[in-house]
């Protein structure tokens, strides 16, 4: 295995589970999801797909939006970069091929399909999502789930997994040139320039058009993806609660992470020392938090988010730990800011 | 339990227009169940006003049974809950939804 397990291919547990769940003919667990006894959550494969499916336009925003801070543009046609991107690529799509092969998800074969007819979001991505999506449905009314849906929905979650860490790949190897190249500062330096656009940029992206498109407008749906859709790639616990004062203090607890994971290699595989990549991915994912959780907190809390321990960035640490704060508050001006940002005007 | 009619025609005393300062909106209350009707709430200025039917355009509606919504607001079940469950639903932007739920004096059960 090229790239740790725990790590980067939890996917590989859940899909294995989502074929268990198909051979025992429990076709509503298998699209719905289920709560699993050890703690641990099986999202289902219509959160998995749209989690999988927002998470690949994500990566492509982080990769974007750091050469852009870099003002390094034309390192998108970086031929060095891209061999390596190729290359770190091709080790992620044999672990898949692996896993899927001792797991007894799918043939392995399937991989190489998916990879000729290429790892790209396809144009029409949504419409075949919402698609089968409808027909998942109506078959579960009756409780079946024809074979083309089912396996479809595989198909679905396998590109999309390559396709994400592709370009969280890339992400990683840009990462890594800006620092062989200018230096540890210079990396800080882009992240910090863009962390506040990505801010906005990325809860565009999910809530207002990815999201959406792949079925998940209304409150409750974008709740539940909220709440098991991390799932798909994570091992999530939750923190103690605690009341300061008026506040009232959350931790969220993940024990792995994708992106430290592939950022861990790719810092191995380019020369530099570990944790040298780990600012590239923390401060995004900070302010990726603090925005979703402006949007999602009601207007009687004013919330605030910090991570405060990284796996990408701490060398003593054993998994991250991010910390919610909420003071009650008269927050509508927060609600209507947000709502003018992210989803325009309303009037 | 409370009618629905005597639930909606509370709202304007369970509104709170401090934490609706500059949000002025149609919501409409379409709903099913025990006691299927429609109900148009008005906030605008800083005051909640209910019409029983549709009498506006919603920007925000609140699709569901009739014995939910009494829930929420008689303060049985939270509203999150209700809409985590998917025993209510509120189409409309993301923001009037999260918003709405935090406009009202809920009694704490």
């Amino acid at each position: 295995m090229y790239y740790d397990e725990f790590h980067n291919h939890k996917w590989a547990r859940n899909l294995k589970y989502a074929r268990e769940l198909l051979n025992q003919k429990r076709f509503s667990a298998f699209y719905h999801g289920e709560d699993l006894a050890d703690g641990d959550v099986y999202p289902g494969m219509r959160v998995m797909a749209a989690y999988w499916t927002s998470v690949e336009h994500e990566m492509k925003l982080r990769r974007i939006t750091l050469l852009r801070g870099a003002g390094h543009l034309e390192w998108e046609q970086d031929p060095e970069l891209l061999a390596q991107v190729e290359s770190f690529h091709a080790r992620y799509i044999d672990d898949m091929r692996a896993l899927v092969a001792r797991d007894g998800s799918v043939a392995p074969e399937r991989i190489d399909r998916l990879q000729v007819a290429g790892w790209e979001t396809p144009a029409d991505w949504a419409e075949v999502m919402r698609a089968r999506q409808a027909a998942s449905l109506e078959a579960l009314e009756n409780d079946l789930l024809p074979a083309d849906v089912a396996e479809g929905w595989f198909d679905s979650c396998l590109r999309s997994v390559a396709n994400y860490n592709r370009y969280l790949i890339w992400g990683g190897v840009n990462a890594a040139a800006l620092v062989r190249r200018e230096g540890p500062d210079a990396l800080r330096k882009a992240v910090d320039a863009m962390a506040e656009s990505f801010m906005w940029e990325i809860s565009k992206e999910f809530f207002a058009t990815v999201l959406p498109a792949a079925g998940f407008e209304d409150i409750g749906d974008l709740m539940e993806l909220g709440l098991r859709g991390m799932y798909a790639d994570q091992y999530y616990t939750k923190g103690e609660d605690r009341e300061v004062g008026e506040k009232t203090i959350r931790t969220s607890i993940l024990k792995n992470c994708e992106l430290a994971g592939i950022y861990r290699r790719v810092e191995q595989w380019t020369g530099l020392p570990p944790f040298s990549l780990g600012y590239g991915i923390c401060r995004f994912d900070e302010v990726h938090g603090q925005a979703t959780m402006m949007i999602t907190m009601p207007p009687m809390v004013s919330p605030d988010y910090r991570l405060l321990k990284s796996l990408a960035m701490h060398p003593d640490a054993t998994q991250c730990v991010f910390e919610l704060t909420t003071t009650p508050a008269d927050d509508m001006e927060r609600i209507l800011m947000v709502q003018e940002k992210v989803f325009g005007s309303v009037d | 339990m409370a009618r629905i009619q005597e639930v909606i025609e509370s709202l304007p005393s369970l509104f709170r227009p401090e934490k609706a300062k500059g949000w002025n909106r149609v919501i409409l209350f379409d709903l099913g169940g025990e006691e299927p009707s429609k109900w148009t709430l008005t906030i605008e200025n800083g005051t909640a006003k209910v019409e029983e039917g549709q009498t506006k355009p919603p920007k925000l509606t609140i699709l569901g049974n009739s014995e939910y919504v009494v829930q929420m607001f008689t303060g049985e079940t939270p509203p999150m809950k209700l809409v985590n469950a998917k025993l209510l639903k509120m189409q409309g932007p993301m923001m009037d939804a999260i918003a709405f739920s935090g406009l009202w004096n809920i009694p704490k059960k």
